[in-house]
């Protein structure tokens, strides 16, 4: 990989990778260390990674450093502050984007990866597979889940309307 | 289903069902019109459930029955109907699951609106979210910092050039060599006026040294490298102005002053011994070597049975040499 292939996956991708990330974190500079990070390895193994598969190697680092995070956060969450995000009102919000935003906090953590990769970044199963280190199978069965909890997420939200 | 021997007005409604499916033998059937003959009000209501159309709707209700059975072949967690949605949402549904599909449509309308729902669930990201440190990520490419970091080298060969064929020989100064590196000897002129313009320039540079204190103090890494280069050519030029003090005097501050303030003060204690410019240079260079801690070296290598030395100038990416006159060992 040249460093204008480089250069050109920074233009292409770090806005994407970011909100990947920081949809699932909500922590703006943890977010921003995992890109960097992210461009950091895809730098220094340049001469390895080809250029088409560079977006796919930025997805996979930064989702498995997602993933430490993660769980790093959730040995430290306070019972208290996890509460306050479940029972967040959903009346606050106005868009319907918003609302499904609000949703898919709730989802499980790899419903919420798999189905970020599959609507933000348009990833077939077997990319996501890749990525996430899942079976095709299980990414699909996770999607599947994910949507059907999504619609009746904002149906009943319509019902309550 | 195994019947019992004898039918009676109690248990009549299992031969009626086995009657109408057809699963009945001919003693059976005997015995069965024989009782109905002796109970005409239950021949009537066999008639009754004979006359009612079953066969028009059954598919129909079988198909919605089933539909309701089945499990998502991906999800045994999951509803065939909702799986069936999820399948259309994600095209990804056969075109038997699709006749399936609308079957259900066409008896159940809130499926309607669950497809329509599941398409308004499709995730969009926020464009006005941002990646702001783009810039940080990105990288120069090779040949455009070979060009950059190869600017302050090449401005020196440059300066190096003149300097070595341009300037005025200056017999007075004498250097000697011990490997690369040039030692400063004393100067031992016997000329007075040579001696007073020399006073006068140490004064001028001591006076501009006192100033050094207010000059901000710069630690970009690029401001150093413009600034170690506009400071070497101000001290070249002051340099080479060594036989006019007036010529002295109209040395840019500015310029000077730009140069970060180690190399300003190696640099003017050099200049003010009236050393080589080859040595000017390489003070520049050491002091800038130290504050921006980039690796830039001049060497100079005595070529065997030659009377020419070669000056390198380099870096880790690039490299400049060029062969001076070591006749008098002065450049």
């Amino acid at each position: 990989m040249t460093t204008k292939q480089y250069n050109q996956l920074v233009d292409d991708h770090s806005d994407g990778l970011y909100r990947f990330i920081l949809s699932q974190l909500r922590n703006t500079h943890t977010a921003q260390d995992i890109v960097q990070e992210a461009y950091a390895r895809l730098w220094e193994n340049r001469k390895n990674v080809n250029s088409q598969k560079a977006k796919s190697y930025l997805f996979t680092t930064a989702y498995h450093a997602l993933v430490d995070e993660t769980r790093k956060n959730k040995r430290t969450e306070s019972a208290t502050a996890y509460t306050s995000v479940q029972h967040q009102s959903v009346e606050q919000y106005t868009d319907l984007q918003e609302v499904l935003h609000h949703a898919v906090n709730q989802l499980p953590d790899i419903q919420k990866s798999v189905i970020l990769l599959r609507d933000y970044e348009g990833y077939s199963y077997q990319e996501i597979s890749e990525i996430t280190k899942l079976s095709e199978s299980q990414v699909k069965v996770y999607i599947y889940r994910a949507r059907v909890f999504l619609r009746k997420y904002i149906g009943s939200i319509e019902t309550v309307a | 289903m195994k019947q019992p021997l004898i039918i009676t007005r109690y248990n009549y409604e299992s031969f009626f069902i086995d009657y109408l499916d057809g699963n009945l033998n001919n003693k059976q059937m005997a015995d069965l019109e024989l009782f109905l003959q002796q109970n005409p009000d239950l021949a009537a209501e066999l008639q009754e459930i004979e006359a009612v159309p079953f066969t028009a709707d059954l598919p129909q209700a079988s198909f919605e029955a089933k539909a309701l059975l089945k499990k998502s072949p991906i999800d045994d967690q999951m509803s065939y109907t909702d799986y069936l949605i999820v399948a259309k949402t994600e095209h990804e549904i056969t075109a038997n699951e699709t006749r399936e599909l609308n079957k259900l449509t066409a008896k159940q309308p809130q499926i309607t609106n669950a497809l329509a729902q599941s398409k308004q669930a499709l995730l969009a990201p926020n464009h006005f979210v941002r990646f702001e440190r783009k810039s940080h990520l990105k990288k120069q490419a090779t040949i455009l910092k070979t060009i950059w970091y190869s600017t302050i080298p090449l401005a020196a060969a440059v300066m190096l050039y003149v300097g070595v064929w341009n300037r005025p020989l200056r017999t007075e100064t004498q250097l000697a060599s011990i490997g690369n590196e040039l030692f400063v000897k004393p100067i031992t002129t016997n000329r007075v006026e040579e001696k007073n313009e020399i006073s006068n320039r140490k004064q001028h540079f001591r006076f501009e040294a006192s100033n050094h204190t207010k000059i901000k103090h710069r630690t970009n890494k690029t401001e150093n490298k413009i600034a170690t280069i506009s400071g070497i050519t101000a001290l070249k030029t002051s340099y080479r102005s060594t036989s006019n003090t007036e010529a002295l005097n109209k040395i840019s501050t500015e310029n000077v002053s730009n140069l970060t303030n180690d190399a300003q003060q190696e640099a003017y204690s050099k200049v003010s011994h009236k050393i080589s410019f080859y040595h000017l240079v390489q003070t520049a260079l050491l002091a800038y070597n130290k504050r921006a801690d980039n690796g830039i070296y001049l060497e100079k290598i005595q070529i065997p049975n030659s009377d020419k030395d070669l000056l390198v100038i380099s870096n880790q990416n690039f490299s400049f040499k060029t062969k001076v006159s070591a006749k008098k060992n002065n450049y």
